[in-house]
């Protein structure tokens, strides 16, 4: 599968995971960005929003409402969730590290099992 | 934006205040747009993840978070998007992204913000120091580069006198005499001329009184410098009339505001009119490098007396000559050494004690500023070294850090070469950004390094950034460029499959070793630089702290030059005299004023008269003796803070009507009557003149104040009351006042104006002032140093506390299992302390054998200070150890205060 986007940066690649299981919110994007990749992406606020004003103009994220529990909470937040297209991006993107991969582990450069 | 939470700490709330004020680095819109979520989520992850945690954690947290923010916030008004390609481990990278030279550079740009810390500290770091070495070469380019403002300058010589007391030379002055003994007596010049120093006189431009400075001098003067009049002309050789002037272009640009017709005008100096000849060009202000104005040789006869240029023992002048075009410097000064020798024998009254020195005009321009210069660019290269190390260090960490990313993007298929090229454009593009903080800094400090050097000196100097100090801070630039961009690739060296297979991502001990080199060098460097300072300044501390005999703080010094065609007759002169000196003597102003001329103001003008011992018979010696010497009011002594040694200072009765006595200090009474005492003995002044007994000694004043010139630092003088000797020649009066409680300038202007509302009294001179004046070199020497020393201290303590902190990291787990197992916490610290007295050690026994080695070097070159005195080096010590162990002490609190379990569980 290929895609005109590809390949994402990492960035770009990791803040649409983030978004992958649903609306999500600034500090909640950030912690689950530094979980998926091992603590390797280290962002202030401003860095994060920054990606998320560039993929809302590309049309692959954008802003949600918070759900009723939420706005019980009377933080200020501001959700984030995929569009579709961006849906397609990410799987597209998805598809290219996992051809990647498979090709390490071809080389023997990752053991078996790994991820 | 809300506020942080409430219950943080002061320093938590300082933070958030600054992290606030970083944001302001995003474009407004952005602020308006998100500036309420860029504070809740922080404040969300403070309270998540740091608070209640290490502090190394919160502060590590807080500069990553301002720099990623600045970075950010400039990336966004620059319109660079933030992480659109590649980042760690993901792509390949190393390649153009887009495969045009902007995509490159764009993604070089992102991978130096990305490492925040790293990046800010070194362009910080290597800006200061190009902007330190940039200010320098611009001050040195104006005090010590500047080409002499004179025609074919190695051709010229500067003349002095020199005074051989006890068989050693001291440089002394020369009279009119002199001068001409050596135009007839030595072969080879093509013109030479005597001149004064640059003195204050009394001139009145365009009916404005103006405090100038004039230098009196022989016609071929400006022949010797080959320097033709802008406007008009110079001096003639056949310039019969004394009353001409030629001015500075400063003068003429400021006094007549650059008006071509002052040719032909007068100039009213003291009170005689002088007509306006010429006009010099722009920047030369003669040999003394002061002059507004120079005034023929023989206007002195009218200003000071026929003496001054008819005694060949009046000495107050220097010299200037230009040597023919085959005459070598050297040829020359043996003849002028044989003309001394000739003249010892022709004429041994003038010249038994008395010789001549010449020197070529460079060196007397600047042979003094330059070993101190030397030493300070000495001292910035050894700084600047030490910021190469310090940023050498902090990108080898960088780079070891990077070593699995790199791997992945071999792996990947990126070129060695362009990973390479990748490298050289991250250590440009730092080295850029030093390079470019560096200029700014020096364009913002050189004005005020300006004023203040001007201050120091007492000259005019004016320091701007020029084409020589932005090639040295480029070349500077260049320098650190290799040298970071050699640190950041060696580690990265035949990267490949193996690396990622093997695990050798992980820092190798090689790597280790060399950062302990480097900070071990660093503590080395800042040891040298450390002693240097605390000599210098131990030195300046010693030379200020000799007892001068005198208090100098709080003392203000008016002068009344009573001259002009009013005072034509002696005796209206010496009633005006008379009535100022006897106003102090009745305790005007609340006995806070004294009285003195023709010098007797300390770091002032001096003054001598032959003197002759009388014997008990009354008989005058047969040789006479030059003395400086200083007639007082009776205040004089209390105000200049002088102490009387034996017998007694004057009284009242020491006036006109009294009989001549006179005052010696301590030195004079030894040189003169060793072993015996001073007091009841004669002096006669000049030959047949009145006689004054010696009625008491005082302590040693030393009127030369601090300076290092030794004939006039001998505190030989004598004092006579100025009710019974007059100041003849000159006639200047000078008017002591001791603040607070002194009188000031309006009212002593009153005083005078009261005697004659015309005579002018000029602006005092500070003596606490001139004498710091006399100390501007050594402490400006010192200022900087310390500078440097200040610099590489905290250099170097960052560099221990960085490997300490990594070391601590990566033994974090067998720490944990230790404290685990119940290891003592003192077991723990003691093995973080070894670890950095190891590096600490090194450093300072490196950083002590470099400064023996180079102590003698330094000696010369700054003012005697040696580098390996035992209390300075023990000093350094002790404060390089402490840093070290206060750089060991945080990364090993945070050992003992971190939950063994979370460390276990982390790993």
């Amino acid at each position: 599968m290929s895609h005109p986007a590809l390949p994402l940066s990492a960035l770009d690649f990791a803040v649409l995971m983030a978004l992958a299981p649903g609306r999500s919110y600034g500090y909640r994007i950030l912690r689950d960005m530094r979980e998926q990749t091992g603590g390797g992406i280290e962002l202030a606020p401003g860095n994060l929003y920054q990606v998320l004003d560039r993929l809302s103009e590309r049309r692959w994220i954008e802003e949600a409402g918070p759900s009723p529990e939420e706005q019980e909470s009377r933080r200020p937040r501001r959700y984030h969730r995929l569009t579709e297209v961006g849906r397609v991006v990410l799987a597209a993107e998805a598809g290219r590290v996992e051809g990647l991969v498979r090709a390490a582990r071809l080389h023997d450069l990752l053991p078996e099992g790994s991820s | 934006v809300s506020r942080p939470a409430k219950g943080h700490g002061l320093l938590t709330r300082f933070a958030f205040t600054l992290y606030r004020f970083s944001l302001r680095a995003y474009p407004r819109a952005f602020r308006a747009r998100h500036g309420r979520e860029l504070d809740a989520m922080l404040n969300e992850r403070w309270n998540a993840e740091i608070r209640g945690r290490a502090a190394v954690r919160a502060v590590r947290f807080w500069v990553r978070m301002i720099g990623l923010t600045l970075l950010g916030g400039f990336a966004e008004r620059l319109g660079v998007g933030w992480g659109t390609h590649g980042s760690r481990g993901v792509a390949a990278g190393g390649t153009p992204a887009r495969g045009s030279a902007g995509g490159w550079w764009r993604d070089i740009v992102r991978s130096t913000v990305r490492a925040p810390a790293i990046s800010l500290t070194t362009v910080g770091m290597l800006g200061v120091t190009v902007g330190a070495a940039l200010a320098l070469v611009a001050s040195f380019e104006a005090l010590l580069l500047r080409p002499l403002p004179f025609h074919e300058s190695d051709r010229i010589v500067r003349l002095e006198g020199a005074r051989i007391l006890d068989g050693e030379r001291r440089p002394g002055p020369l009279s009119v005499l002199d001068v001409e003994e050596i135009r007839v007596g030595t072969p080879g010049l093509r013109a030479i001329a005597a001149r004064s120093a640059a003195r204050p006189v009394n001139a009145l431009v365009e009916d404005r009184p103006l405090p100038v400075r004039a230098e009196f001098v022989e016609p071929a003067y400006f022949e010797v410098f080959g320097v033709p009049a802008a406007l008009g002309r110079a001096f003639s050789e056949a310039e019969a009339i004394d009353d001409v002037v030629v001015l500075a272009h400063e003068l003429w640009l400021s006094a007549h505001a650059g008006n071509p017709s002052v040719l032909g005008r007068a100039v009213r100096i003291n009170e005689r009119p002088y007509t306006v000849v010429g006009v010099m060009p722009p920047g030369f202000r003669g040999d003394s490098d002061q002059a507004d104005l120079w005034l023929p040789m023989g206007a002195a006869r009218a200003v000071y007396g026929d003496g001054y240029l008819d005694n060949r023992r009046l000495r107050w002048l220097g010299g200037v000559a230009r040597l023919e075009a085959g005459t070598e410097i050297d040829t020359w000064i043996g003849a002028v050494a044989a003309l001394e020798h000739r003249l010892r024998g022709d004429l041994p009254d003038a010249y038994a004690e008395r010789g001549f020195a010449v020197r070529p005009i460079d060196e007397a321009w600047y042979g003094g500023l330059r070993a101190p210069a030397g030493f300070v660019v000495v001292a910035s290269v050894l700084a600047f070294l030490l910021v190469c190390l310090s940023v050498s260090n902090l990108v080898l960490a960088r780079s070891i850090g990077r070593r699995a990313e790199f791997a992945v993007r071999r792996t990947l298929g990126a070129d060695p070469a362009s990973l390479r090229a990748r490298l050289i454009g991250e250590a440009a593009l730092l080295a850029i950004g030093g390079f470019a903080v560096g200029v700014a800094l020096a364009l913002l400090t050189t004005p005020i390094l300006g004023a203040w050097i001007a201050r120091d000196l007492d000259r005019d100097v004016s320091i701007t950034v020029t084409p020589l100090a932005v090639l040295t801070g480029a070349g500077l630039a260049g320098a650190a460029w290799l040298a970071i961009a050699v640190a950041s690739a060696t580690p990265l060296r035949g990267l490949g499959f193996d690396v990622l297979r093997s695990g050798r991502a992980a820092i190798g001990p090689r790597w280790g070793r060399a950062r302990r080199a480097f900070v071990a060098a660093q503590i080395g460097i800042a040891f040298v630089l450390s002693a240097s300072s605390i000599s210098l300044v131990l030195h300046l501390d010693a030379l200020q702290a000799r007892d001068l005999g005198f208090e100098a703080e709080g003392l203000h010094a008016y002068q009344v030059d009573v001259l002009g065609s009013r005072y034509a007759t002696d005796s209206i002169r010496d009633l005006a005299i008379h009535r100022l000196a006897r106003a102090a003597e009745d305790g005007y102003g609340g006995g806070r004023v004294a009285v003195a001329g023709p010098g007797g103001v300390p770091t002032g003008e001096m003054f001598g008269f032959y003197f002759r011992l009388v014997d008990a018979l009354g008989q005058a010696s047969e040789d006479s003796h030059l003395i400086s010497y200083h007639l007082v009011s009776h205040s004089y002594l209390d105000i200049v803070g002088g102490r009387i040694a034996e017998g007694r200072w004057f009284g009242s009765g020491d006036d006109e009507q009294g009989s001549g006595v006179a005052v010696v200090t301590r030195s004079l009474a030894v040189r003169y009557w060793p072993g015996e005492s001073a007091i009841g003995r004669t002096l006669q002044m000049g030959s047949g003149g009145a006689h004054f007994d010696v009625v008491g000694v005082v302590d040693d004043i030393h009127y030369a104040g601090w300076s290092r010139t030794p004939d006039l630092a001998a505190p030989e003088h004598v004092f006579l009351p100025i009710l019974q000797v007059a100041p003849e020649s000159p006639p200047r009066l000078q008017i002591l006042s001791r603040g607070p409680g002194g009188p000031g300038p309006d009212e002593l202007r009153t005083l005078v104006g009261e005697i004659d509302p015309l005579l002018p009294l000029r602006s005092g001179r500070d003596v606490g002032e001139s004498l710091r004046v006399q100390t501007a070199r050594e402490r400006a020497t010192a200022r900087l140093t310390t500078g440097f020393a200040l610099l590489a201290l905290s250099l170097s303590f960052l560099g221990v506390l960085s490997l300490v902190t990594q070391e601590v990291r990566t033994r974090r787990r067998e720490f944990a299992l230790r404290v685990a197992l119940g290891a003592a916490p003192g077991s723990i610290t003691a093995i973080i302390v070894r670890f950095a007295a190891g590096m600490v050690g090194v450093g300072l026994i490196g950083g002590a054998a470099a400064a023996i080695a180079l102590d003698r070097v330094v000696r010369q070159a700054v003012f005697g200070a040696s580098l390996v005195e035992p209390g300075a080096l023990g000093i350094v010590a002790v404060l390089l150890a402490a840093a070290g162990v206060v750089a060991a002490a945080f990364p090993a609190r945070w050992v003992l205060t971190a939950r063994p379990a979370e460390a276990l569980q982390e790993g």
